[in-house]
């Protein structure tokens, strides 16, 4: 993931350079605002956990030249409890219930071209690399149990960009991921070879075993896609402001049922260079 | 036109959204039957160790199922529910509830019984006054007064365990060790197995164990064997394990890696006997519950769930000597390696 994140940041300068007493290719924008996950995930219980994040941000970098290219960061974190807390005793100490906490990290990479301009209209198409990294915390009282899911892959992007008129413009986005690394916990939490993985109790050890324990995949054992619609406004020739809708979607049946909804909307800050 | 599609786009989205509801798999129903039957069903599809404990599950449903309706108040559904836990005398088994106290399966633990013979203070009166304490006392040790002897305590298996080294260095000039498991509540044996490698010259063969991975009775992982393995500096001196009935889960694993040991001997009373990993589950109206996934074999072939593995010299403190601050399990375990 470093080396990934290094690779963003190299690509960011070099862009900043080259940018230099040309047209404004660059943007980078800087996106918060709220989301709400609802996640049913079998291996962890039958019930539908839903929350609205306490935490919901996210970085993009796009460039458009001969190529275009765009890559985001995003993080959120979500407590879904499924009734209020709770006090309780444990001999003789009072204790109180905790929610579950989620903390999801995505990280999104596409390189395309635009195949298609029209007056107000162009249309990208790009690979897409993504990664899309859970760490879970669900907790059931007196205990907790730890889960992880992940999925790295290679698909997709299509990009719809709309101008409204001079200042304004929609954009739709749809990613597929088609090709998966596919990791996640166990079929009932933990197993021998979830406890093996956690032997080295070192926090990086653990996430690269747990993702060496991971498959390839298709859409036939992993349906997932991002679906975002925005709207951009322009200040002037270098600030503009904006929002966007993105809707994270995921289906799996390995090794049990997880369906997960994600809903965010951001508020954009851009800046071109 | 332009009003058109802004028109499709939103009823998009709002189709989108409430679609998205109906394509979860229906969770349990928030009534006294619908999470009586959750919590058997689950039990029944996820609980590994039912032959060990010797529990008839079909037959426990046939004699609480009737006692649970539509009208059973949340007081009611309680009795039941813990009623019907109790029969597997599970120590990994809890049921949390509000405002009422954690309802343990295994007798022992609910009733506190000889919960008392147990008493850190009166340890702490036995070692010389530069003892160490971890935090919230996840470790206490120490050398004992007037005796070549190391004392040490964990309160559970975690990273109290990264202590050991040093302990070990600091007093490998004594006769000899006391590693007092009792009342260990157990956490994540790998902590144990992965620092005592300086207690062993060879790899030892400890237990192997299998997780359920289906809703059969006998749909299960593979076994995975775990072992010991010699890391560092040989300590060979006697090794005394004091052992409980509240030493229970990776506190037992623990127990299984000493027992491997030719220089150890178990002091004590016998273990809880729950060996196999927990996992928790929630129920509709909020409450939480934990049940076990795995089957725990001993390297010898026996499993000890729901028996606890004995020790080789039964002690057992009385309450009377708890008053007078005398331990006399630890005494026994003093004057043997003095």
């Amino acid at each position: 993931m470093k080396y990934k994140l290094a690779i963003i940041l190299i690509q960011l300068v070099s862009a900043l350079f080259h940018a230099q007493g040309q047209d404004l290719k660059n943007n980078i924008s800087f996106n918060t605002g709220v989301g709400y996950i609802m996640r049913q995930d079998l291996i962890f219980s039958p019930f539908i956990h839903k929350d609205f994040a306490s935490i919901n941000v996210g970085l993009r970098y796009e460039r458009k030249s001969k190529y275009y290219q765009a890559a985001d960061i995003r993080y959120s974190s979500f407590n879904p409890i499924l009734k209020d807390s709770y006090e309780y005793r444990d001999n003789g100490k009072n204790n109180t219930t905790t929610p579950h906490h989620f903390t999801i990290i995505d990280i999104d990479y596409s390189f395309g071209k635009e195949i298609g301009k029209r007056d107000k209209s162009s249309t990208i198409v790009s690979g897409l690399f993504s990664m899309d990294i859970q760490s879970l915390n669900y907790s059931y009282g007196r205990s907790s149990s730890f889960g992880y899911h992940s999925v790295i892959g290679l698909g997709g992007m299509i990009r719809q960009e709309y101008n409204i008129n001079d200042r304004s413009k929609i954009t739709g986005q749809f990613a597929l991921p088609l090709f998966n690394w596919f990791s996640r916990s166990p079929y009932l939490v933990n197993d021998d070879e979830f406890i093996e993985n956690t032997f080295s109790h070192s926090g990086i050890k653990t996430f690269l075993a747990f993702l060496g324990d991971g498959q390839l995949v298709t859409l036939n054992k992993l349906q997932t896609f991002d679906l975002s619609l925005s709207y951009c406004f322009t200040l002037n020739k270098r600030w503009n402001v904006g929002t966007t809708y993105l809707f994270e979607f995921i289906h799996t049946n390995e090794p049990q049922t997880l369906i997960s909804f994600k809903n965010s909307l951001f508020i954009s800050t851009n800046y071109k260079f | 036109m332009e009003i058109f599609r802004k028109i499709f786009i939103v009823a998009g989205m709002v189709i989108l959204l409430t679609a998205c509801e109906k394509m979860f798999i229906g969770p349990p129903k928030n009534n006294p039957e619908a999470i009586f039957e959750n919590l058997w069903k689950t039990f029944d599809e996820e609980y590994a160790p039912f032959d060990e404990r010797a529990v008839d599950w079909t037959a426990a449903y046939n004699n609480f199922r009737p006692l649970v309706n539509a009208n059973t108040t949340e007081d009611e559904l309680y009795d039941v529910l813990s009623q019907m836990l109790a029969i597997f005398d599970d120590g990994h088994i809890n049921l949390t509830t509000p405002n009422r106290q954690i309802f343990y399966s295994n007798k022992i633990k609910n009733e506190l019984i000889d919960n008392d013979l147990f008493n850190k203070e009166v340890i702490k009166t036995y070692l010389e006054s530069d003892f160490k304490v971890g935090d919230e006392e996840s470790y206490i040790y120490g050398k004992i007064k007037d005796a070549q002897v190391a004392y040490i305590y964990f309160d559970y298996v975690g990273d109290n365990f990264f202590v050991l080294n040093d302990f070990l260095n600091q007093y490998n000039q004594l006769n000899g060790l006391i590693v007092d498991l009792r009342h260990n509540q157990g956490g994540d044996f790998t902590y144990c197995f992965s620092e005592m490698g300086r207690l062993t010259n060879q790899s030892r063969y400890v237990f192997k164990s299998k997780t359920k991975n289906g809703k059969g009775r006998n749909d299960f992982t593979g076994w995975t064997e775990w072992y010991i393995h010699p890391k560092g500096e040989y300590y060979n001196k006697p090794i005394l394990i004091l052992t409980d009935r509240y030493t229970i889960s990776a506190g037992e694993r623990a127990v299984m890696a000493f027992m491997t040991l030719p220089n150890v001997t178990i002091v004590g009373d016998t273990t809880n006997g729950s060996q196999g990993t927990m996992i928790g589950r929630e129920l509709a109206n909020g409450w939480y519950y934990s049940l076990v996934t795995q089957k725990v074999e001993l390297f010898d072939g026996h499993s000890y769930e729901g028996k606890g593995l004995a020790p080789d010299i039964y002690k057992k403190n009385l309450p009377s000597e708890m008053e007078l601050g005398i331990d006399k399990t630890l005494q026994f375990a003093i004057d043997e390696l003095k």
